[in-house]
């Protein structure tokens, strides 16, 4: 069953287009992340979602309801903010219990619910608390009891994570993910952080400059990325090329700078756009000298003017001349800044794309 | 950062407030503890006598009331008007918010007896309020404004209001559009989202402009003389008529030291007020370390 629904969706400041034309279907149980850079959109988008701003155009959906013009107080949404906006003179209990006492609930009722709710989370004991009394991820998850304790038929979700320190964004991204498989709650989540999508996501939307350039689960984003720009947003290295000769679904482009012709895949490309070669980090090889790693032929030279650390792999980048720059990995921690490499791969993880 | 190293920085301001403003209150004080001597000599004591004098004398206590009633009341019309100005200038869109705020603020920059003399104008038996309310068939006769305690007071809450907006304007921005939002999504309409968050949220905030109007109510001479024709006794006209024209300094000084006091007193009370609150949010306990299941 479809929960949310957004037709068309645009949205304009002035002549500046926030948000242009978006369509989207949201699954019952679904955890959607909206991910993009700031000014992508993303959050304008979740707004109208919300309730907080109504589209220019299109029609917001939620199960088969149009809401499209319904303020906030008759979409029955639930949201975290970007700064949780507890309330700063309500214990953690009224915090919850805020949602329940406006529908009037019986005082028996929202003493349960509210149990109920900060058990989920893991707060009971914490209820006469008050907001600054909490650590930052207390604040946060009273803000998803707050959220969900009115049984939403959405749970928003704006950069929840962006104010928590590092590790504990991860404990608090499980936390998130099973609250939200326990409740099967439909999830509407926006973050700048691709990691943070592709550990909670079913699928992800990927926005750029009020469009959305690609929806699919991060499996298949992070595998086989549409554009240039969807490649980079997720990791991997696009560097300009120029096509020699195309057959089908592969052919030979020129890195420049270099004369060697390298194999790639891909359609066609049209022949007014510029061209990319688009290829995961951990599919490229790395040597020394010229020669085969793992019956892959290393052809390209370069240097590398980036080391990076990261405890479990290293990752270079690698400068190829005029512009032209890939991320590799390399495990086995050989190389250092500034020492030159040759870098290869094989034909068919290399793609041409096109923006 | 050492606030030690800003010390000498403060002296100019420090020197100054001492020559300028604790030196002469303390010499005044003093006088208030002198005998009168005729006009304009003072000297002997110390003595209460004054004090015991004019806190016996009826119709100074009469004064004293009237003082605090009228703060009270100016300070709590003002703080009533200027709330809802503040929030209404907070949550306009930016050019409705300046063009307001210009507005209110505007009226600072025209003298206090200009503006008293409008009013004596308009509040006059037939100035345009009475007209109003004639033509509108609320009143019979004109009601007596100009020369009267409602006249004062309205003039001094014209006169405040700008004070008490600007005071209150910060304070209604403490509060976050997230907040309201948040409000609005779990389903509270604007007056419920006002009554358990705006309002409890702000309500300590007042305290401080309600405060200055007070205070700046009690110490106000132009507009009481102006407005009360003569009929609104203030400690601040008393003042004036014993050191100015009946050249008593113990007893002007006497005045104006129960003023000082009674100003101070409601100061403490305000903050004492503020403070508790504070301290029973804080008794709550320290913030627990983090647990992470």
């Amino acid at each position: 069953m479809t929960d949310l629904e957004l037709r068309g969706i645009t949205h304009r400041y002035g002549t500046n287009v926030a948000v242009r034309n978006v369509d989207l279907a949201v699954r019952s149980g679904e955890f959607v992340t909206i991910l993009g850079t700031s000014g992508s959109g993303k959050t304008t988008l979740l707004r109208m979602i919300g309730g907080y701003l109504f589209p220019s155009e299109g029609r917001v959906v939620v199960g088969g309801r149009d809401v499209t013009r319904l303020p906030p107080q008759q979409r029955n949404i639930g949201t975290v903010f970007q700064n949780y906006a507890l309330f700063p003179h309500m214990s953690v209990f009224d915090n919850v219990a805020y949602g329940l006492r406006v529908r009037r609930m019986s005082r028996a009722a929202v003493r349960e619910r509210v149990g109920e709710t900060l058990a989920t989370v893991g707060l009971t004991g914490f209820e006469k608390r008050l907001p600054h009394e909490l650590s930052g991820g207390q604040q946060q998850r009273v803000a998803l009891a707050r959220a969900i304790s009115i049984q939403p038929s959405i749970l928003l979700m704006d950069e929840p994570l962006g104010a928590l320190d590092a590790r504990l964004r991860e404990s608090i991204q499980l936390e998130i993910k099973r609250v939200q498989r326990t409740l099967k709650i439909t999830t509407i989540y926006v973050t700048h952080d691709q990691n943070e999508a592709f550990a909670m996501s079913d699928r992800i939307v990927l926005m750029s400059h009020g469009d959305i350039v690609s929806v699919d689960t991060p499996e298949a984003l992070f595998m086989s990325p549409p554009t240039p720009f969807a490649a980079e947003f997720v990791g991997h290295c696009a560097v300009p090329v120029r096509v020699v000769r195309w057959n089908g679904r592969a052919g030979q482009v020129l890195v420049p700078g270099h004369e060697v012709e390298v194999t790639a895949v891909g359609p066609t490309p049209e022949a007014d756009k510029p061209c990319y070669l688009v290829i995961a980090p951990d599919k490229v090889r790395v040597t020394e000298a010229p020669g085969t790693t793992g019956g892959v032929a290393a052809q390209l030279r370069g240097r590398v003017v980036g080391r990076r650390f990261t405890g479990l792999n290293v990752v270079l980048t690698i400068d190829l001349g005029d512009g032209g720059r890939l991320t590799a990995l390399d495990p086995e921690r050989r190389f250092r800044d500034d020492d030159v490499v040759h870098v290869g791969w094989n034909g068919d993880d290399a793609k041409v794309l096109q923006p | 950062m050492n606030t030690r190293r800003w010390y000498p920085v403060l002296l100019p301001a420090a020197l100054f407030l001492i020559v300028f403003f604790v030196w002469p209150e303390v010499q005044f004080l003093r006088l208030s503890f002198e005998e009168y001597q005729g006009q304009a000599r003072s000297g002997g004591g110390p003595t209460l006598r004054n004090y015991t004098d004019v806190l016996s004398d009826p119709f100074l206590r009469k004064g004293i009331l009237t003082t605090l009633r009228l703060s009270a009341i100016v300070a709590v019309i003002t703080a009533l008007v200027s709330y809802p100005l503040a929030i209404a200038i907070v949550r306009a869109g930016p050019r409705l918010a300046r063009a307001m705020f210009v507005i209110v603020v505007s009226s600072m920059f025209m003298s206090g007896v200009v503006r008293a003399l409008g009013w004596r104008v308009l509040l006059g038996d037939s100035g345009m309020v009475n007209d109003v309310l004639l033509a509108l068939h609320v009143v019979d006769t004109p009601v007596t404004l100009y020369g009267s305690f409602t006249g004062v007071t309205i003039g001094m809450v014209h006169l405040l209001i700008p004070y008490a907006v600007l005071g209150i304007i910060p304070i209604v921005e403490s509060v976050s559009p997230q907040l309201l939002q948040a409000s609005y999504g779990m389903g509270a309409s604007r007056p419920y989202t006002f009554f358990r968050v705006t309002l409890p949220i702000t309500a300590r905030g007042l305290i401080a402009p309600l405060l200055l109007v007070f205070a700046l109510t009690a110490g106000a001479f132009t507009t009481p003389t102006l407005l009360g024709g003569g009929r609104v006794g203030v400690l601040s006209i008393y003042i004036r008529e014993q050191t100015l024209m009946l050249l008593n300094y113990p007893r002007g000084a006497v005045y104006a030291a129960i003023l000082l006091v009674l100003v101070f007193a409601v100061f403490l009370a305000g903050f004492l007020a503020s403070g508790r609150r504070a301290r029973r949010a804080k008794r709550r306990g320290p913030a627990a370390t983090e647990v992470t299941p």
